[in-house]
C-alpha cells in the first residue's frame, strides 16, 4: 500500500485512540462541577490517576506524527490555528497538573478543582474549534495581512462542533464514572448518562441540519461532506448512532456496568471513523492532500515500520495497565503504598543510635580536610588541564574506585 | 517579516523550553535513583528502603506530571511558532520524535500507573520491574531528544530537497557527531539535578534532627552519587567543549568573551560587550586561568569573536554568562562534593552545620546548572536554528503580535502560577516529611464507608 496512506492509518489511529481514551478522562473535568460533595470528587479522580498520563500521550503521538508524517499540513495547520492549540495546551497543562495539586493541597483545594475542570473544559473546546476549522478547510494563505486571520478560526459552525465535542466527551466521561464508581455515585451518573445523551442528540441534529439547512451553520468553504446528507455513509452514520445512543440509554440500569461504556466507545470510533473517512482524500482540506503534504522519505518509512512493531506492544502494556487497576475505585488509601504486617516483622528497625557501629572512623584534624578539598580541586585541574584524555580518564576511573572501595570498607553507603 | 512577533517567539520558546527541561531532568534522575532504593528493598528486606522510596515517589509523583503536561506544549510549538523550520526539518526531526513518543513516552505512562499506585496491586517484583522501566523509558526518551537536538547542532545523514530536509541514512542521524558527547552531558546533569535535591531536602532533616536514619541514608547515597560522578561530568564537559570548538567555533569563541584573539588570556568574569564596534567596554578577569582552562596550556592562545563575521555571530551577553553560571555552580558542585568525601570518611557528615547548611544551600544548583548549561548551548548556535543550514529568522511563522503576546503572557503566568505552587507542595511534602511505618499498616478501619470502599449496595465489609 502506498506509504502515504499508511502513514494517514496510523496518525487516524492515534486519533481515535485520544478521542476515546483522554475522552473519558476529560470528560470526567467537565463532569466535576456537577458533584460537590468531596470524597465523591476524590473518587472520581481516583478512577483516572493511574491512566490519564497515559491516555494524553496519544495527543504527542498525534502531533508528532503529523510533524514528522506531513510537515506541510503541520506548518500550515498550526499557525492557522495559534489561538485555540495555544488555549487547549494551557486547558491540558492546567488540569494534568491540578489533579496531581489537588491531593496535596489542603486549604486551596476547591482552587484546584476549579483549575481542573477548567482547564478540562477549555481544553475540549478548542479540540472542537480545530475539529470544526478542519471541517470547514484552512485556506493555505500566501500573502494576506496576519491580524486578518488572527481570529479565523471563530465561527458558529466551530463553536457548535466545540459544544459537540464537549458533550461527547462528558458523556464518555458519565458511562466510564458508571462503570468505575458504586453506590449513590454510580446512581448520579446513570441519570448523568440519559441527561447527556438528550444534549448530544440534540446537538447533532443541529449539526447534520444546520449544516445544510441553516444559514449560520453552513461551513465557510464547504470542503467537508457538502451534498453528502443522503449518502450511504451517511445514512449508517445516523443509523449507527441513534441504535447507540438508544442501546446505551437502555442498558444504563443494568446491572452490567461495563456496558454502557463499551457501547459509548463504539459510537464514538464509528463517528470518527465517519469523520476522518469524510476528509478523504484531504488532511487539511481544501488544498493539502495526503500525498501533497506528505514526506515520503526513508526515515519516515523507519518510522512507520517501527509503528506497526512498537504500537501493538504498547497496546499490550496499556491492557496490562488497565488490567492491574480493574474494578471500582475505591478511594486513596486503596494507592497509597503499604506493607503486610509479616513483612514488618520479618525486618525489625533497628534502633541503635550510634550509625557507625562495626565501621571503623578515620580520625583528621580540619587543617586535613580542607587539604584535601582544595588539593581536590587543584590536583583534578592540573591533570585534567595539562595531562591529556587518556590521563584524566584513569586519574578519575582510580579516583572512582578509591572512593567506592573506602565507602565500603569504613561507611556504608 | 514581521520582527517583534518573531523575537517574542524566541522568548517563548527559550522560556518554555528551560521551563520544561527542569522536570525531565529531575525526572531521569530521580527515576534511577528510585530503582536503586526499590532494588535496595528488594535485596535487603529493611523498611527503611521502602520508607524513602514512597517517599520520593510522591514529590517524583508531582515533577513527572509537570514534565509530561509541559512537555506536549513542546510538542506542538514547532509548528505554532516555527513553522516554516517544521516543514523544513520535519521529516527529520518528527520521525526521531516520533520514534521517542513510541519507544519511551508511551512506556513510560504505561508502567508509571503501577509504580506510583500499584504497590498493593502486584506483587514486589513487578513492582520493580515497572520502577525499572519507567526509569528506562526517561532514558530512551533522553537518548532521542538529545539526538534530535545534536542534529540541529551538527546535522549529518541528511539530504535537502524541495526545501525539505530528508534522512538518509538514519543511524548517522541520530547518532551525529555532537550527540555522542553531548548525551552523557546531559544524563550526568539529570543525576546531579535529583541528587542535590535529595541530598539537600537530606540535610534539612539532620539540621532539624527529624527522621534521622532515613535522612541519613538518603544524604549519604546522593552525596556519594555526586562525589563519584562530579570528576566525570567536569572531563565530559571539557570534551565537549573540545568538540564544539571544531564543529560551531561561533559558540566557543562567544562563550569566552573575547572578541580578538588573546595570547596568555585571562579567565574572564565579568564583560560588557559592545556588539557594534566588536568589542568590550569593560573586562575584569582571573589571570592565565582562561589559558589553562581553554586551551590546557599557560600561555595558549584563545580565540575571539571577531574570527566570525558579524552577522554570524551569536549574543555574547547571553552565552558568556549563562556559561559562567554553569561553570562556576560546577566549581561549587566540585567543592561539595571533595569536602563530602573528607567528612565522610572521618564520620562528622552528618554532624557538621556549616556542611548541612551548604547542601541545603544547593538544593538547586544541578536544575540551575542544567538551565544554563542549555541556554549556553542555544543560544550559542544562534543565528542558526539548524546549525550552517537554516536561519532562525528565516524559520518563525507568520503570525501577528497579538497572537504571540497573548500565547507569551498566558504562559508566564500560567508558568509561574504552577512553580511556585510546586515548589510550596515539595516543601509541604517536606515538612510533612516520610510516614512513621506504623501509620501505614495495612488496616481495614479506615473503610468502613461501603460507598468510599467501592463494594456495591448491599455488601457488608466485616471489620474486625
Amino acid at each position: 500500500m502506498d506509504i502515504h496512506i499508511l502513514f494517514a492509518l496510523v496518525i487516524c489511529f492515534a486519533a481515535v485512540m485520544y478521542t476515546i481514551f483522554d475522552g473519558f478522562d476529560l470528560g470526567v473535568g467537565i463532569l466535576f462541577p456537577f458533584i460537590k460533595n468531596e470524597s465523591s470528587r476524590d473518587t472520581m479522580v481516583d478512577s483516572i490517576t493511574p491512566v490519564w498520563d497515559g491516555n494524553e500521550t496519544w495527543l504527542i503521538l498525534l502531533g508528532v506524527g503529523l510533524f514528522g508524517g506531513f510537515p506541510k499540513a503541520y506548518s500550515v495547520l498550526l499557525p492557522a490555528l495559534y489561538l485555540p492549540l495555544i488555549v487547549m495546551v494551557i486547558g491540558l497543562i492546567l488540569r494534568g497538573v491540578a489533579m496531581e495539586f489537588r491531593f496535596v493541597s489542603v486549604h486551596r483545594k476547591s482552587w484546584w478543582d476549579a483549575a481542573f475542570s477548567f482547564g478540562s473544559v477549555m481544553a475540549v473546546f478548542c479540540q472542537g474549534l480545530v475539529l470544526g476549522n478542519l471541517m470547514e478547510g484552512i485556506k493555505v494563505y500566501k500573502d494576506i495581512a496576519y491580524r486578518d486571520i488572527t481570529f479565523n478560526f471563530l465561527s458558529p459552525f466551530t463553536i457548535l462542533i466545540g459544544l459537540v465535542l464537549i458533550v461527547t466527551y462528558a458523556l464518555i466521561g458519565a458511562t466510564w464514572l458508571n462503570f468505575k464508581t458504586s453506590g449513590k455515585l454510580q446512581a448520579t451518573f446513570k441519570r448523568f448518562v440519559k441527561r447527556i445523551i438528550f444534549c448530544l442528540l440534540l446537538l447533532l441534529i443541529l449539526v447534520v441540519f444546520g449544516r445544510f439547512y441553516l444559514e449560520i451553520f453552513i461551513p465557510r468553504f464547504g470542503a467537508f461532506g457538502i451534498g453528502r446528507i443522503l449518502s450511504l455513509p451517511s445514512i449508517v452514520w445516523y443509523i449507527a448512532t441513534v441504535i447507540l445512543t438508544a442501546a446505551i440509554y437502555f442498558t444504563v440500569d443494568r446491572k452490567n456496568d461495563i456496558l454502557p461504556f463499551v457501547l459509548n466507545i463504539l459510537m464514538t470510533t464509528g463517528s470518527a471513523l465517519y469523520i476522518v473517512s469524510g476528509f478523504w482524500p484531504y488532511i487539511v482540506p481544501p488544498d493539502l492532500t495526503i500525498f501533497n503534504a506528505g514526506s515520503p522519505a526513508y526515515g519516515n518509512r523507519i518510522l512507520l515500520i517501527c509503528s506497526l512493531v512498537i504500537v501493538p506492544i504498547i497496546l499490550a502494556y496499556f491492557i496490562y495497565s488497565y488490567i492491574v487497576f480493574k474494578g471500582k475505585v475505591s478511594g486513596k488509601d486503596n494507592y497509597e503504598p503499604s506493607l503486610a504486617e509479616s513483612e514488618l516483622l520479618k525486618s525489625k528497625v533497628k534502633v541503635n543510635g550510634n550509625d557507625h557501629a562495626g565501621f571503623k572512623v578515620l580520625t583528621m584534624a580540619w587543617p586535613w580536610r580542607i587539604a584535601i578539598s582544595l588539593g581536590g580541586i587543584f590536583f583534578f585541574f592540573v591533570v585534567l588541564g595539562f595531562f591529556g584524555d587518556l590521563t584524566a580518564q584513569l586519574a578519575i576511573a582510580v579516583f572512582i574506585v578509591i572512593f567506592l572501595a573506602a565507602c565500603f570498607k569504613y561507611q556504608r553507603i | 517579516m514581521n520582527n517583534f512577533a518573531e523575537f517574542l517567539s524566541r522568548f517563548q520558546f527559550g522560556f518554555t523550553a528551560s521551563y520544561h527541561i527542569m522536570f525531565p531532568a529531575l525526572s531521569i534522575g530521580l527515576s534511577w535513583f528510585l530503582v536503586l532504593i526499590h532494588g535496595m528493598y528488594l535485596k535487603t528486606g529493611k523498611v527503611e528502603y521502602f520508607r524513602i522510596y514512597k517517599f520520593w515517589t510522591s514529590i517524583f509523583a508531582l515533577n513527572f506530571s509537570i514534565g509530561v503536561v509541559t512537555g506536549i506544549f513542546m510538542s506542538f510549538q514547532f509548528g505554532l511558532n516555527w513553522s516554516k523550520f517544521s516543514y523544513a526539518a520535519g521529516p527529520v526531526l518528527g520521525s526521531i520524535i516520533g520514534l521517542e513518543v513510541m519507544t519511551a513516552f508511551f512506556l513510560e505512562a504505561g508502567f508509571l500507573g503501577i509504580m506510583l499506585l500499584g504497590w498493593n496491586r502486584v506483587n514486589k517484583k513487578v513492582h520493580f520491574f515497572a520502577t525499572l522501566m519507567v526509569a528506562v523509558g526517561t532514558l530512551i526518551s533522553a537518548t532521542w531528544i538529545l539526538g534530535a537536538n545534536s542534529w540541529l547542532h551538527t546535522p549529518a545523514g541528511y539530504k535537502f530537497s524541495n526545501g525539505q530536509y530528508f534522512i538518509t541514512e538514519w543511524w548517522h542521524a541520530v547518532f551525529n557527531p555532537s550527540f555522542y558527547i553531548r548525551y552523557p552531558h546531559m544524563l550526568l546533569a539529570s543525576m546531579f539535578a535529583s541528587s542535590f535535591l535529595v541530598a539537600g531536602i537530606s540535610a534539612w532533616y539532620l539540621l532539624k534532627n527529624r527522621y534521622l536514619s532515613f535522612a541519613k541514608t538518603t544524604y549519604s547515597i546522593s552525596l556519594a552519587i555526586i562525589t563519584v560522578l562530579i570528576p566525570v561530568q567536569l572531563w565530559v564537559g571539557d570534551t565537549l567543549y573540545a568538540k564544539m570548538a571544531v564543529y560551531q567555533p561561533a559558540k566557543t569563541e562567544a562563550l569566552e568573551g573575547f572578541w580578538e584573539d588573546t595570547p596568555t588570556a585571562p579567565y574572564l568574569l565579568f564583560v560588557n560587550p559592545d556588539f557594534k564596534n566588536q568589542r568590550n567596554d569593560v573586562q575584569v578577569g582571573i589571570p592565565y586561568m582562561g589559558s589553562i582552562l581553554i586551551t590546557h596550556s599557560l600561555h595558549g592562545t584563545v580565540q575571539g569573536l571577531k574570527r566570525t563575521p558579524p552577522e554570524n555571530q551569536p549574543n555574547m551577553a547571553l552565552t558568556f554568562y549563562f556559561f559562567r553560571v554553569m561553570f562556576l555552580v560546577a566549581i561549587l558542585m566540585f567543592f561539595t562534593a571533595l569536602t563530602s568525601i573528607a567528612l565522610r570518611f572521618t564520620g562528622s557528615l552528618f554532624v557538621k552545620r556549616w556542611f548541612l547548611k551548604m547542601s541545603i544551600f544547593m538544593t538547586p544548583a544541578g536544575v540551575i546548572a542544567t538551565i544554563a548549561g542549555w541556554i549556553t548551548s542555544e543560544t550559542g548556535r544562534q543565528p542558526y536554528v539548524i546549525y550552517g543550514l537554516l536561519r532562525t529568522e528565516a524559520a518563525a511563522s507568520s503570525l501577528s503580535n497579538f497572537q504571540v503576546v497573548f500565547s507569551f503572557s498566558l504562559f508566564l503566568i500560567t508558568y509561574i502560577i504552577l512553580l511556585a505552587a510546586y515548589i510550596k507542595f515539595i516543601c509541604k511534602i517536606v515538612q510533612k516529611g516520610p510516614e512513621e511505618i506504623q501509620n501505614t499498616l495495612k488496616t481495614d478501619e479506615r473503610k468502613t464507608d461501603n460507598f468510599i470502599s467501592g463494594l456495591p449496595e448491599g455488601i457488608k465489609l466485616n471489620v474486625k
